[in-house]
């Protein structure tokens, strides 16, 4: 194994590292022999703590009646899922994303329709959702990039864009409740996964088209 | 040991009759923990307003979820798990709308990234740790909140935000490179309390 120079010092995710009690051996062995690593662990360490202190904020006093006059508004005891987050929004693009949500999960939930992914090790499976999780993360990058540069969108598309976006918040809603006790499995997880590549690459194409036809949009 | 001001234990039997729609209990769920959600909200978005609109549908999802609890985990982990959903919603409607507004104008997230960049900062509120978090990006802050005040993992992190585990931990390196780069700035004409080495 290579030792470490006292000059070859360990970069800052290997001190947050150290800091959490991870990191290779060789690394914290480096920190804990070097006074300028040490220090900046910390630096480091002092900073955390201080974010851990900073004083809790108090929500103005006006805010319980608001939810209270909400309360009152809706039938209490009645589920309803819906309404909490369409608020902003129009409830019929919701209630449209929800549908595709659903059927989506009732799609999977049938055995007979994917029997290969059921079949497949846990394993594989992780390694499949990994990588369209990576996908996922390249499409919003070019998303990132188009929505950086100047653009004429037309009523239209900007229509579509805003459908497509409820989309997207719909399977998110789906997949971030699927971290908690009422587990989605693997493969609605990942048929909710290849649905939401689907729409980025509906929306990069619609952000896209002003560049590749410029002509069109004037 | 959890750092989260989230972790408060209820009374069994107001959880029943808010769970019934009983007001009194509501209103003592609301009061045992606004505070750690409009912490929660404020500290990610950095907006008071935001921060409000975020405690309110948490609490309003609450009361109409509340029958699901089932109570084979700590309510307050349930609650909190709300709170970071609406807050992560919260930021994609921000973003949304200041794409739409980047589209035609010069908006207020530009400016802020650009800020970012430039890494000015006024004088006056050097000090001020919480000043300084208002200058991360909304992603180095919702990881760095999540990940060191509350406690969840990369893998957790990663998953809310449909992100690998791996973007989780490079975001909080990025912050804590930033943070240090701030406090050190901060710290070149005046006496700090972190005395950081620049
Ligand atoms: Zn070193």
């Amino acid at each position: 194994m290579q030792k470490q120079s006292e000059h070859d010092h360990v970069d800052l995710a290997a001190l947050l590292d150290y800091l959490d009690g991870a990191g290779s051996e060789s690394q914290r062995a480096h920190i804990r022999n070097c006074a300028q690593c040490l220090n900046q662990t910390l630096e480091l360490s002092e900073t955390r703590t201080r974010l851990r202190h900073l004083p809790p904020m108090q929500p103005p006093p006006e805010l319980w009646s608001r939810i209270e006059n909400e309360l009152d508004e809706k039938p209490t005891g009645v589920p309803d899922k819906l309404d909490a987050w369409a608020r902003p929004r129009g409830w019929m693009a919701v209630a449209a994303s929800l549908l595709l949500v659903f059927t989506l999960v009732i799609f999977q939930q049938q055995p007979s329709t994917a029997p290969a992914l059921a079949q497949a090790p846990a394993a594989a499976s992780d390694e499949r959702y990994q990588d369209l999780l990576m996908q996922s993360q390249q499409l919003e990058n070019t998303l990132a990039y188009l929505n950086r540069q100047p653009q004429v969108i037309t009523l239209g598309v900007a229509g579509q864009l805003d459908e497509i976006s409820n989309s997207i918040a719909a399977i998110d809603f789906a997949l971030m409740n699927s971290n908690s006790e009422q587990a989605l499995d693997a493969q609605t997880r990942e048929a909710l996964m290849r649905e939401r590549i689907q729409l980025l690459k509906q929306m990069v194409e619609y952000k896209a088209q002003p560049f590749l036809n410029p002509v069109q949009s004037f | 040991m959890t750092t989260s001001s989230f972790a408060i234990p209820v009374d069994d039997l107001a959880l029943a009759r808010a769970r019934k729609g009983n007001r009194d209990a509501q209103a003592y769920l609301y009061r045992s923990f606004a505070t750690p959600v409009y912490s929660l909200a404020y500290r990610i978005c950095a907006s008071k307003a935001d921060a409000e609109d975020i405690t309110q549908d948490t609490f309003i999802e609450l009361f109409a979820k509340l029958h699901q609890f089932r109570g084979d985990s700590p309510f307050w982990g349930w609650l909190r798990r709300i709170a970071v959903n609406k807050t992560l919603m919260k930021l994609r409607q921000r973003k949304q709308l200041a794409e739409q507004a980047e589209a035609t104008e010069h908006s207020e997230a530009a400016e802020a990234e650009l800020n970012e960049t430039t890494g000015e900062v006024p004088e006056l509120v050097q000090r001020d740790l919480e000043y300084l978090l208002g200058h991360l990006s909304e992603t180095a802050r919702l990881v760095v909140w999540l990940y060191d005040i509350e406690g969840y993992t990369h893998q957790e992190i990663g998953a809310m935000m449909q992100k690998t585990s791996s973007f989780s931990k490079s975001q909080r390196s990025r912050a804590y490179a930033r943070l240090r780069d701030l406090l050190c700035k901060s710290n070149q004409n005046t006496t700090t309390l972190i005395s950081q080495r620049c």
